[in-house]
């Protein structure tokens, strides 16, 4: 009962919403929130390329944005693996690792 | 969220949402007076929504609709389609977001939207609600209400007590003129004072809203708890609440009602409703992958007159979405509340919700079998409907599945 009084609670108690409703609008809100990858000049290309090379052989730690389910995802880490065959590259940050495909990458940057 | 500095919230309420989508969808109907109403022949044929016109007439919502008839019997009485009145709500609903990305519905008719920090872009708060009215006539040809202010709380009451009064439909309600506006209006027509609490505010001499505010608010707590604060808010239009679109997401519960078409009298018919409902929450919970561990059974008595009825719950030894589990816990539940007497409407729901995909195994039990069966019967009620597979107690004269499987909140799709 006394969540009635914290955050959204006044409302969360008293709102009328058929369920289908609610659903529909979640699925709304997320296909608004999807996102295609965009197109990337060359030269951004380039440097994406160069910072991989840099972190793949310098252990530098870098931020990687890119594009997984048509979400935007950040992962931060150092490139320990280039796999070729599957297109993809190994991020690893201490003991997580993250495996991310080429085509799937928007920007990269030194992590500061 | 900036906590400090005025933000400026409104609330956007479609008039006679129902019957205007219908007026919109039937131009024919323009110059008439148009009810929604549900099924005549069942107890579910009650006025949904009646336009201005029928209004005009005495008519109003929730009455029977053979009384409205006798009041108005020229109106156009249209059955009610619940999906198209969804879509449109979330039509509205993109409309909304296209001034601002804070939009939480709060009913179907009803959403509430932030535009603190879209003014600089189309304007001040006036000059954004007549936009939002005259965009949403254009796409849809109905009459948005608008009520202004710096909280939801007050946004509401601006928009209860004023926008829908007055000409332009829309009004902004500042707080430091409650004293010469809202607070001089009658107890009850603020939203969350029924008949019940309205009579008891009247034996503590509490007869305006103004007075509820300066109630001392410990009385208030005292006599109602928790209730008591929230009602003393409201009065005071305090409310930090924030416009939350992400409100819906991570849902708590799972629960299907369902109102009955006759008064159900023995528990073997009752045991059919408990099984339905049942396997409708479990195949939703399945369907979203997630187990709950609490059940919720609540009760309507068929006495209109005297109010009966219950709502339980009980935590059950593990998390489940099998529909014949819910189904032992909602017997039991209800056999050890249940008075005996006649029952209009009931209601089974699942909380405590989590993932599937982690539980704990059983020693004794081994659902695989279960497990396949439900899989199936999803699957087949995926592609078919949901009339496609029913228990065979579902067939006797006590079942509603087939029935209920064409639609949404009780009334037909």
């Amino acid at each position: 009962m006394s969540k009635k009084l914290e955050k959204n609670g006044l409302w969360e108690s008293s709102r009328m919403m058929l369920p289908q409703h609610r659903e529909a609008f979640v699925v709304s809100r997320q296909a608004q929130n999807k996102r295609d990858k965009p197109c990337l000049h060359d030269d951004e290309f380039e440097l994406i390329v160069r910072c991989i090379k840099e972190s793949y052989y310098t252990q530098k730690t870098i931020d990687v944005q890119w594009v997984h389910e048509q979400q935007y995802e950040y992962t931060t880490g150092n490139v320990s693996k280039i796999d070729e065959h599957s297109q993809r590259i190994k991020l690893q940050k201490e003991e997580d690792m993250t495996w991310i495909p080429f085509d799937s990458i928007v920007s990269v940057k030194n992590s500061s | 969220m900036t906590t400090r500095g005025h933000r400026v919230i409104m609330l956007a309420d479609m008039q006679s949402f129902y019957a205007a989508v219908e007026k919109a969808a039937h131009p024919e109907y323009a110059q008439r007076p148009v009810l929604v109403a549900g099924d005549p022949a069942r107890r579910s044929g009650v006025i949904l929504a009646a336009c201005p016109l029928a209004k005009a007439h005495g008519v109003k919502t929730a009455e029977r609709l053979g009384e409205a008839l006798k009041k108005c019997p020229e109106a156009v009485v249209i059955k009610p389609r619940m999906q198209t009145y969804i879509d449109i709500s979330l039509t509205i609903s993109d409309i909304l977001q296209s001034f601002t990305d804070l939009v939480e519905p709060y009913s179907i008719d009803e959403q509430f939207l932030d535009i603190t920090h879209s003014m600089h872009l189309f304007g001040n708060a006036d000059t954004i609600a007549q936009q939002i009215q005259t965009k949403i006539m254009l796409n849809t040809g109905i009459y948005a209400r608008i009520g202004i202010s710096e909280n939801k709380v007050l946004a509401k009451l601006a928009c209860d007590n004023f926008a829908k009064k007055n000409d332009s439909g829309i009004f902004h309600l500042f707080k430091h003129s409650l004293p010469n506006t809202l607070w001089l209006l009658p107890v009850e027509n603020m939203f969350g004072i029924g008949g019940r609490m309205k009579r008891h505010m009247q034996r503590m001499g509490i007869f305006t809203i103004g007075q509820l505010a300066q109630t001392p608010l410990k009385k208030l707590t005292d006599k109602w708890g928790v209730n008591g604060q929230v009602l003393w808010q409201i009065a005071n239009g305090i409310d930090d609440s924030p416009v939350s679109p992400q409100t819906f997401e991570g849902q708590k519960a799972i629960g299907h009602q369902m109102t009955l078409p006759r008064d159900y009298h023995t528990l073997e018919d009752i045991h059919v409703i408990l099984l339905e409902l049942s396997e409708e929450v479990c195949r939703r919970a399945r369907h979203k992958q997630v187990i709950g561990q609490t059940i919720s059974v609540g009760l309507r008595g068929a006495n209109f007159d005297i109010p009966s009825g219950f709502y339980r719950q009980m935590t059950l030894s593990h998390p489940t979405n099998f529909a014949s589990e819910l189904y032992d816990a909602a017997c039991k539940l209800f056999e050890k509340h249940w008075d005996g007497l006649p029952v209009r409407a009931l209601s089974v729901g699942l909380s405590q919700l989590s993932s599937q995909d982690e539980y704990q195994l059983d020693l004794f039990r081994d659902d695989k079998k279960e497990r396949a069966l439900s899989d199936v019967m999803d699957a087949i009620k995926e592609k078919y409907g949901t009339a496609a597979i029913v228990r065979a107690a579902s067939l006797t004269a006590a079942g509603q599945a087939k029935d209920r499987s064409k639609k949404i909140g009780g009334h037909y799709s």
